[in-house]
């Protein structure tokens, strides 16, 4: 074999070249992969704590819930920490909401909102 | 071995075919694999900036999401402000706990405000304008509220008040009144609270004067200006995209158009009178000032417009208004107009004699739900009569507060706060009464919003509309 290809002039260069190209089609293949699960991981995990921060939100401006709360909900197969802030001045209340994963202390969402409570 | 040096010939030709053009040239084989590696990077670069414009996209409905809440959270931050401090008309600007940035601005709307309040959170910012007034005092929830104590309120023919009703002394006509109708035994359902004095509740005059020298301002401000009448139709852009300010020394005849604002409040001037007909269309916050009057007609729709006109504003035809009227002169609803909520009609004191005539004219057949608001006199020795009128077959659903007379003749689903009632039907007049009319409160299940009165108990949002104007 050794001595077939030694006859052959180009052909190391060939072979080299083959070698490289599969090496960089498995390897695109891979990172590709890698890539698109790591983003659809993250815009899945950012849309879930979105939702669930909108949600507790509108709950809350809608009923004018002022109590404090610390959940852990389940979605899309995550568990993420839901946490509700609430600071009352002046008949204005001031909501913050912060949703985490449970695994990781990160922010995933914080939304911040505020209405006027009704006279007593 | 021959069966191994058949298998790589094959292998080779198979995977990695040179072109017959570039066949047995020497570096073909380079030439054809350097294409392939070309192409295996063009697949993992589009598909590495799918992923990445996909998750980019998301992080900017994040942001944005964030700053909606912020502008949210403005409004009702100047809402609280107002209540306890007092109004004011400023630009202010704070930094919000989760890092965004929240400002406002407060001008005069008419007899309401209008706060402009931006979120701002990475690069997305989100407006929120909020329209806003008084919530309807203790008094609107009772269906009948006369602030005069001393003239006792008459209730005759076929009137009939479901509701509460805050009066002076109230007296019934038994039997036959002119000869025609007859009281019905259950004429109230309620209580009568004969308080000895009705405190007469009126609108913050500060607001309406502040607007107008606004108006006054802007008019002589505006840059944009059109020397003639204006005549816009379908030809010139479906929809019309006004841009800016804009002022016309003529009329401004709107026909068959859609308009739009291109960001924000835009306001059209108008030194001569407005003409808004056929199926025109406008929903966005414009401001159409005019020196003589506005007609709406046709199957024309506003929705969150401000109309101001010296002379009248007429809602004829098919119309749908869904803003604010502000006009001194006469405001008519007449013919299939109609009104939709939130909108309100109001009725400024004038330094201007109106005539003898002024006020708010509610004649439509079609459904009219609104906040009716009428000013007193500013003269209280003109002889100028100053009412709000409830046509026979007319249906009105919502509040009517009239600082002058009110003369009741169709169907109110809410409450009517005024001076005096007034009959009349010539050649007598009868001050403070109610005759042949329906006002039912248990119809009206919600509570309007009136303009900013004198004695602010709270402040409350008539209207908002967002604007998003993030960059993608």
């Amino acid at each position: 074999m050794k001595n077939r290809l030694a006859q052959k002039s180009g052909m190391t260069i060939i072979e080299i070249l083959v070698a490289i190209v599969i090496f960089m089609a498995g390897f695109s293949i891979l990172i590709a992969l890698m890539s698109s699960t790591l983003v659809r991981f993250s815009t899945k995990e950012l849309l879930a704590a979105d939702n669930l921060a909108r949600e507790v939100m509108t709950v809350a401006t809608a009923e004018q819930d002022t109590t404090r709360s610390d959940t852990v909900i389940v979605r899309s197969g995550m568990q993420f920490r839901v946490l509700k802030e609430v600071k009352i001045e002046n008949r204005l209340a001031e909501v913050t909401i912060t949703v985490s994963r449970t695994k990781q202390a990160r922010k995933l969402a914080e939304l911040y909102n505020a209405f006027v409570l009704p006279q007593q | 071995m021959p069966y191994s040096s058949t298998t790589l010939n094959v292998t080779l030709s198979g995977s990695i075919k040179p072109s017959t053009r570039l066949a047995d040239q020497t570096g073909s084989v380079l030439a054809t694999v350097l294409v392939t590696l070309m192409i295996l990077l063009a697949i993992f670069i589009s598909a590495m900036t799918y992923a990445l414009s996909r998750y980019g996209k998301h992080v900017q409905n994040h942001n944005r999401l964030i700053a909606r809440y912020l502008a949210e959270a403005g409004v009702a931050h100047r809402q609280a402000t107002f209540e306890s401090q007092g109004i004011t008309f400023d630009t202010s600007s704070w930094k919000a706990p989760n890092g965004g940035t929240i400002s406002t601005i407060t001008e005069p709307w008419g007899p309401y405000l209008l706060v402009d309040s931006k979120g701002l959170f990475a690069n997305q910012s989100v407006h929120e304008f909020a329209i806003l007034g008084s919530m309807a005092p203790r008094y609107m929830d009772g269906a009948v509220t006369v602030f005069d104590p001393g003239t006792p309120l008459v209730v005759a023919g076929n009137t009939r008040i479901v509701g509460d009703a805050f009066t002076g002394p109230m007296g019934i006509m038994e039997g036959h009144f002119r000869g025609e109708g007859t009281t019905f035994e259950d004429y109230l359902r309620g209580t009568n609270y004969r308080e000895a004095v009705v405190r007469q509740f009126e609108p913050d005059s500060t607001i309406m004067l502040a607007y107008l020298r606004s108006v006054s301002d802007r008019r002589l401000q505006a840059t944009h200006q059109v020397m003639g009448s204006l005549v816009l139709g379908p030809e010139d852009g479906d929809p019309f995209a006004v841009e800016q300010d804009l002022r016309i020394r003529n009329d401004l005849l709107i026909s068959n158009a859609r308009m739009l604002t291109s960001e924000g409040v835009k306001s059209i001037f108008v030194d001569g009178q407005v003409e808004i007909a056929g199926t025109s269309h406008l929903s966005d916050l414009f401001e159409i000032v005019a020196e003589e009057f506005i007609v709406l007609r046709d199957s024309s729709v506003l929705g969150r417009t401000l109309l101001m006109a010296r002379d009248s504003i007429v809602i004829e035809g098919n119309a749908v208004f869904g803003g604010i009227a502000v006009c001194p002169g006469r405001l008519i609803v007449r013919e299939q107009a109609q009104l939709v909520n939130p909108s309100a009609l109001f009725c400024p004191t004038s330094s201007k004699k109106a005539g003898d005539s002024s006020g708010i004219f509610l004649q439509s057949r079609g459904w009219t739900e609104s906040v009716v608001v009428l000013e007193r006199n500013c003269d209280p020795d003109s002889r100028s009569r100053r009412t709000v009128y409830v046509d026979t077959a007319t249906v009105f659903r919502g509040l009517i507060l009239s600082s002058e007379q009110a003369d009741i003749r169709g169907a109110v689903f809410g409450s009517v706060a005024t001076k005096q009632f007034h009959f009349e039907y010539p050649p007598t007049t009868y001050i403070n009464w109610l005759t042949d009319c329906y006002i039912d409160r248990s119809k009206l299940t919600y509570r309007p919003e009136l303009p900013v009165l004198n004695a602010i108990d709270s402040i409350s949002s008539l209207a908002t509309v967002s604007q998003v104007t993030g960059r993608p």
